[in-house]
């Protein structure tokens, strides 16, 4: 029988998510400890917890995480390929940017709270400014490593500087730029996590935490789901959007 | 004379490496007139691409120093070939071929017409919606020449241009470019490694040594021009006395 290819995988998809619950709910049956609910009473606990709180928390981590990840985007992006492009700029920020790279940007949580508060732009500036850097460093080198060919053949047909950025240097880079996104995403939700769990009233971050405070284990894994069922989701739309970018990398 | 194209005098050119002067051409001339067609053999490192990078004005102070006097035509009325890196992978048949248009803000509808004849007159008008890794090495290059066409240049540079693709559409491609120089009068500088390719294409073969790069001989080749020439005693023996000043040349260097 011939099957759609896309059908295929989608098939295999709900197979492994079929696969994972079993697993979760053997352990459970295998540890019988009231920290770890079978996967069961997880879902349902998810299910009722839409209309009590959990879809109001989900919007407001989505809220976050996606600003974020459009701020730091947005930044990163052309400052990462104009360091790898301008040798001028990059011989005075490079040594920045090259101290500042590795210092776990985490730690500044209580400065960040202190300073923008205990709302929505605490957080996202946390999350903007860990995957920033992410971002930047891999904009910058993939730019460094733009074949001069394709650069000197575009330059034969009069193109500006502003040309080459625009038809060589960001197309060849947005490859990488979406990994960078990938691995990005899974920071920028645990970083997500983290500032929720401090001084917070909203978000997944908070509903885990409090559930778990109130000893209310199910609904502590109703959050989990939520926390993981934000990331499968944008890490699909990642795809999507690259897919839609970049239809060059998926010919075949 | 009025109608030189490109004129080269006493060129001495070096690459700017980590405040050293690493030197790539010395002492060369060229003169090629309208509608003339030129070709440019030797082997690796004797600075062949180089000659054609300085013509198409590429490099910047920062990557070259360069003494004596170069003549060429304006940027807008050249146009430039390369064997592998022409294309870009990113972009489909059409937007390549367009975008030297493009990039002139010439992209109008009356460009455009003129651009899907060249690309129906090539034979790639079926792959405009394909990328160019979706593509043979033939029609690729077939694409590099309609961008390079559809901008109606003076002097066409080509580096290499045939050099990685199969006997076969290597010849197609050469006749192609014979009949489109003998129609358009446009002029055409080419380098390769490629003894017959230089015969049969240049009507001027300018054979070069390294080390650094000079020109060893001109070899005036009058007859070239058309395809025909291939199969004529008089080519035979144009390609061996090419392969033989070549021979010289590296010698001499080693």
């Amino acid at each position: 029988m011939h099957v759609n290819p896309s059908v295929k995988s989608f098939i295999n998809y709900i197979i492994a998510i079929l696969f994972l619950i079993l697993l979760w709910q053997f352990i459970s049956l295998c540890m019988a400890d009231p920290a770890l609910p079978g996967s069961v009473q997880a879902i349902r606990a998810f299910v009722t917890g839409l209309d009590n709180g959990i879809s109001r928390n989900l919007l407001f981590s989505a809220f976050r995480v996606v600003i974020s990840i459009l701020l730091s985007t947005l930044l990163a992006v052309p400052l990462g390929l104009l360091l790898g492009r301008e040798t001028h700029l990059d011989r005075f920020l490079g040594p920045v940017v090259y101290l500042i790279y590795p210092i776990p940007k985490i730690v500044f949580l209580p400065v960040v709270l202190s300073l923008f508060g205990l709302g929505n732009w605490a957080k996202i500036f946390l999350i903007s400014l860990i995957i920033f850097f992410q971002i930047l460093v891999t904009a910058r080198d993939a730019a460094r490593s733009v074949e001069r060919l394709y650069l000197y053949s575009v330059k034969s047909l009069g193109a500006s500087r502003k040309d080459l950025y625009r038809h060589v240097i960001l197309p060849a880079c947005l490859p990488e730029i979406f990994t960078s996104l990938r691995t990005g995403l899974g920071a920028a939700i645990a970083v997500l996590f983290m500032t929720e769990t401090f001084a917070s009233s909203e978000g997944i971050g908070f509903y885990l935490m409090d559930s778990w405070s109130r000893l209310s284990y199910n609904e502590m894994y109703a959050g989990v789901i939520a926390m993981s069922l934000l990331g499968f989701v944008l890490y699909i739309i990642l795809d999507w959007l690259e897919k839609k970018i970049c239809p060059w990398k998926f010919l075949y | 004379m009025a109608n030189e194209l490109v004129k080269i005098e006493k060129l001495q050119v070096s690459y700017k490496k980590s405040g050293s002067l690493a030197p790539a051409l010395e002492s060369v001339d060229l003169y090629l007139e309208q509608g003339q067609t030129c070709t440019v053999i030797g082997p690796s490192g004797c600075g062949k691409s180089t000659l054609l990078f300085i013509l198409a004005g590429l490099y910047t102070d920062a990557e070259v120093e360069i003494r004596g006097r170069v003549l060429s035509p304006e940027k807008r009325r050249m146009a430039l070939i390369l064997q592998d890196y022409g294309l870009l992978p990113w972009k489909t048949v059409w937007d390549n071929a367009m975008l030297g248009l493009k990039i002139r803000g010439m992209s109008n509808k009356a460009k455009q017409g003129i651009l899907e004849k060249v690309l129906r007159d090539l034979g790639i008008w079926e792959f405009k919606d394909r990328f160019p890794a979706q593509l043979s090495g033939g029609q690729r290059q077939r694409v590099a020449i309609a961008r390079a066409l559809a901008l109606e240049p003076e002097l066409l540079l080509m580096d290499e241009p045939l050099s990685s693709l199969d006997a076969l559409t290597r010849e197609a491609l050469q006749e192609l470019l014979l009949d489109i120089c003998q129609k358009t009068k446009m002029s055409l500088i080419l380098v390769t490694h490629n003894i017959e390719e230089a015969v049969l294409l240049g009507r001027q073969v300018l054979i070069m040594s390294p080390g650094p790069g000079r020109i060893l001989n001109v070899l005036e080749n009058s007859s070239a021009g058309n395809i025909g020439y291939r199969n004529q005693q008089a080519y035979f023996e144009q390609c061996l006395k090419v392969r033989k000043l070549l021979e010289r040349g590296i010698n001499d260097a080693c």
